[in-house]
Formats: C-alpha cells, sequence, structure tokens
C-alpha cells in the first residue's frame, strides 16, 4: 500500500506545486484558516481520487500486484496525508508570519472536517463518478441557500461560529468528536471497499 | 506437461451473456492462442485469468495457486498486455517506470533499459503521444522487466499494422527462447496463429470449444468439397458446419478420416485455416438453432 501512496504523490506532485502558492494567496486573505485548510486538502484528497478514476487505469492497478483492498485504502490514507501537509503549511505559516502556534484543537478540527466530508465524497465518487460530485454538489448548495433564506440564517456567519464553538469545547469533548468521526470515516471506508470490490472494469 | 493456468467449470453470466462450464487449461512454456469471434468471451476469460472478474462458480488457478489467497503472489508473475492504453497518459514513460518498479520484487532496470533501447521507446516524452506499436512494446517491456514467467495478452494485435505485427510475432519467439515462459494471447487475427501458436484454444458463444496442439488440427480437420448429391440426413452430420451452393457444397470435418471412409475420392480435401474454423463452427450452431 506505501507504494501505491507513492504512486499517487508522485502523480500529484506537479498539482501541490501549483496549488501551494494560491494557498499561501488565501492564507493572507485573512480569512480562516480552517475553511482554507478543510477546501485544499478535500482538493488533494480527490484529485488523488480523479487520477485513478478511468476504467483503464483500474484496469491496470487491479492487473499490478495489488489488492483492490489496498487500492481503495491507499485513497484513504493519502487522504489524511494530505491533510497533515495542508496542516503542516498552515502551522509554518502561523509561526513564521503571525509568531503564534497553531492550536492542536485547530488542526484536530481540520481532520475532523475534512474526514467527514471525504467520508460522503469518496463512497459518493465510487458508486457513481467524481464529475457527477459538481452537480450534487450544486444541488446540496441550492438547498442550503432555500433553507438559509427560509430560516434567515447567515450561513457563513454560522459555519465560523461553529468553528469556533468546537475550538472552545474541552479535551473530553473533542475527543468524543474525534472518535465519532473515526468511527464515520471506518465505515465509509468499508462502504467503499464493498463499492469498488464489485466493480467491473 | 505443467499447467500455468487452469480454470475448472467456471460459470460467469453478465447480463445475456454467459460463460458456462469453461475447463481450459494453459500449459507452461508454450504460446497458446485464443480464438473466437467478437462477443464470444475471450475478454471475460481473460478477465477472469486475470482476477479483474471472479467466477460466480468454478475455480481459477494460476500457477497452481488460487487468487483468494495468493493475489499478490500470482500478479507478481504476471505480464500484461490490453489492447487499449492502460497507462497514464499524461506522464512519460521514465516517470511510469518510476511507479511501476516498487510495485515488482523481480524488477530488473537493466533489462528495462535494454528492452527500451532495443524497442527505441522514448523515455522522455508522454505516453499518450505513443502509437499502438509503442504501447504495445511499453507493456511488453514491463512485463518483461520484472521477469514475469506467464504474460497475457489481450488482443495484441489488432489495430497494428502488418509489417509490425510480424515483428512482434519475432518478438515473441524470441521471448520463448529460453523455455521458461508461457505466452496465453488472444485474436481473431487467425494468421498470426499459424506462425507462432503451439496450442490453439479455441471458443464460441461463452463455450470452450477445444484446446489442441496447432499441428494437430491439420491432422484432425479439413474442408471437404464435393457436389451436392453426396449430402443427404445421414453424411451431412459428418460436418461441423457447411455452405451449399448449386455448383457443390464445401463443409468442415472434424475426422478427416471418417470423411476418406465415407466418401473415399468423390470428395476432395483441403488444409483448413483457423479462419474456415472459427467460420464454420459459427455457421454449423446456426444449423441447430
Amino acid at each position: 500500500m506505501f507504494n501505491l501512496l507513492k504512486k499517487d504523490f508522485i502523480l500529484q506532485k506537479n498539482t501541490m506545486i501549483f496549488l501551494l502558492p494560491i494557498f499561501i494567496l488565501f492564507l493572507t486573505q485573512n480569512s480562516s484558516s480552517i475553511w482554507n485548510a478543510l477546501i485544499f486538502s478535500i482538493a488533494l484528497a480527490m484529485n488523488a481520487f480523479a487520477i485513478d478514476e478511468k476504467p483503464e487505469i483500474n484496469k491496470m492497478l487491479n492487473a499490478l500486484p495489488y489488492t483492490r483492498k489496498e487500492i481503495v485504502s491507499s485513497k484513504y490514507f493519502g487522504t489524511l496525508l494530505y491533510t497533515a501537509l495542508v496542516v503542516l503549511v498552515v502551522f509554518v505559516w502561523n509561526i513564521s508570519i503571525h509568531a503564534t502556534l497553531t492550536s492542536w484543537k485547530e488542526a484536530l478540527l481540520i481532520f475532523g472536517l475534512v474526514m467527514l466530508a471525504i467520508s460522503f465524497l469518496f463512497p459518493f465518487s465510487y458508486q457513481f463518478k467524481s464529475q457527477y460530485l459538481l452537480i450534487g454538489t450544486l444541488g446540496l448548495f441550492g438547498v442550503t441557500m432555500v433553507v438559509a433564506r427560509i430560516f434567515d440564517l447567515n450561513m457563513a456567519g454560522t459555519l465560523m461560529s461553529t468553528f469556533e464553538y468546537m475550538v472552545s469545547l474541552n479535551g473530553n469533548e473533542i475527543l468524543l468528536l474525534a472518535v465519532l468521526v473515526s468511527f464515520v470515516y471506518l465505515i465509509s471506508w468499508a462502504v467503499s471497499l464493498t463499492i469498488y470490490s464489485r466493480k467491473v472494469f | 506437461m505443467e499447467n500455468v493456468i487452469e480454470l475448472k467449470g467456471v460459470h460467469k453470466s453478465f447480463g445475456s451473456f454467459q460463460l458456462t462450464d469453461m475447463n481450459l487449461t494453459v500449459k507452461k512454456g508454450f504460446i497458446t492462442g485464443f480464438i473466437g469471434g467478437n462477443g464470444v468471451g475471450k475478454s471475460t476469460t481473460i478477465n477472469l485469468m486475470m482476477n479483474l472478474l471472479q467466477p460466480d462458480k468454478g475455480d481459477v488457478k494460476v500457477f497452481g495457486l488460487e487468487y483468494k489467497q495468493f493475489e499478490k503472489e500470482i500478479k507478481q508473475r504476471i505480464g500484461f498486455v490490453f489492447d487499449e492504453n492502460v497507462y497514464y497518459e499524461h506522464i512519460t514513460l521514465a516517470q511510469l517506470r518510476k511507479l511501476l518498479r516498487p510495485a515488482y520484487r523481480n524488477w530488473d532496470d537493466a533489462l528495462f533499459n535494454e528492452y527500451v533501447r532495443k524497442f527505441e521507446l522514448p523515455l522522455k516524452k508522454k505516453i499518450k503521444t505513443f502509437s499502438k506499436g509503442m504501447l504495445m512494446k511499453t507493456s511488453l517491456t514491463v512485463a518483461l522487466s520484472h521477469h514475469a514467467e506467464l504474460i497475457i495478452m489481450d488482443e495484441p494485435t489488432s489495430g497494428l499494422d502488418p509489417v509490425f505485427r510480424r515483428e512482434l510475432l519475432d518478438i515473441l519467439q524470441e521471448i520463448m527462447e529460453d523455455g521458461t515462459k508461457t505466452i496465453f494471447f488472444s485474436t481473431h487475427i487467425t494468421s498470426d496463429l499459424d506462425r507462432i501458436a503451439d496450442y490453439i484454444t479455441f471458443i464460441h458463444n461463452g463455450k470452450h470449444i477445444f484446446t489442441k496442439e496447432a499441428y494437430r488440427i491439420e491432422e484432425d480437420y479439413a474442408i471437404v468439397k464435393g457436389s451436392i448429391e453426396l449430402l443427404d440426413r445421414d453424411t451431412e452430420k459428418e460436418f461441423i458446419g457447411l455452405r451449399k451452393s448449386s455448383s457443390g457444397f464445401e463443409g468442415l470435418t472434424a475426422n478427416k478420416r471418417r470423411v476418406h471412409d465415407v466418401f473415399g475420392d468423390l470428395v476432395v480435401t483441403e488444409k483448413p485455416t483457423i479462419e474456415d474454423l472459427m467460420f464454420y463452427t459459427k455457421k454449423g450452431e446456426e444449423r441447430y438453432v
């Protein structure tokens, strides 16, 4: 499985070099670094997924000495690595520019949110295709807008205050959330594995 | 003789297509040509051999091992060539090597470079610029570089120009020289087989018709030509398939000697091509539908 992770890293190298300055640009805009980190981690994880999505590529991967379990697991494990990389950039950025330490709660929150998002995105993409994600996301976005309009909510404000609230939780509460999110992530992995093992290329 | 691949009682169905009770073996150290028309189950069979598909029923063994327990071990020893490009298109051959090398425990960089030179493959050009022939050479290079004992090829010659086809057949023959390798390749261009195949495996409509030594086909089978009066309900049974016209009939028999006994000198017999086998088998089946 290590080889598959390495493969994704080699294939994503250029994308990562390209995204780094954009990410830093985002960070300079003083918007929520949690939000930025979330978006970029998901982008990297989904890009790694999309690179291997074509049926011909799956044919090759399955003809190589890898099992289907390893192929799916590498995507879930890779997501954690990419998130760690993004968190590292945030950490270095905060230390060098703002001379502050990124709190472990913030880092954990980024991980939790990425894992939660990927827990839905991967099984969806294995079952359908990642190209339908855009349509799905747009649909979800539309529904959110309508709901926000009906209940007169300020979505961005709500989101930020939710982030703040989560970071303000105490250690035990965060631990509980972390266990919960990890559990969702594991379930998602099992679902993706089931979908992928039935695939015909 | 040792079998490299063994399919026993394999069933696989999807939609309207069915592979039924497939029993076939591929012998070690030989080239086996795998023939059949379009859509008769060649690719399905190959996918089963490579564990890209799992059978509904029956056993698939490669090197005497089952995929359930030894998937990675088996795949370490198989090289593959598909009729489409299965590699990442936006990378170069040099980068592809970097991705594939760690996957195989027996990877041999020196051998890789040797074949790249021999096949005149560009290391620095993107895979998407490769022609069909170059892609085929790339797949072969990869297969040979990890010392694959079994090379499975799905329609390797389709879409290649005739000159390159002959070149490929020479390459395959060369690969076989050390006697340790086995090649299994599917094709519907049957003239390829006349030149290099040691064994022919023939399937039709999801069923295994036969696996024979290539030279035996000539001994057993024959194209028979004669006048139409010779045919009646009994004599027609001698043929796998028949084609009748006002000037006479032409048919395929699987028992050349018996045809001689029945018809004597009244008919002319000819050596059948593999294409004849395919054509008359299909025709024969239509007759009984």
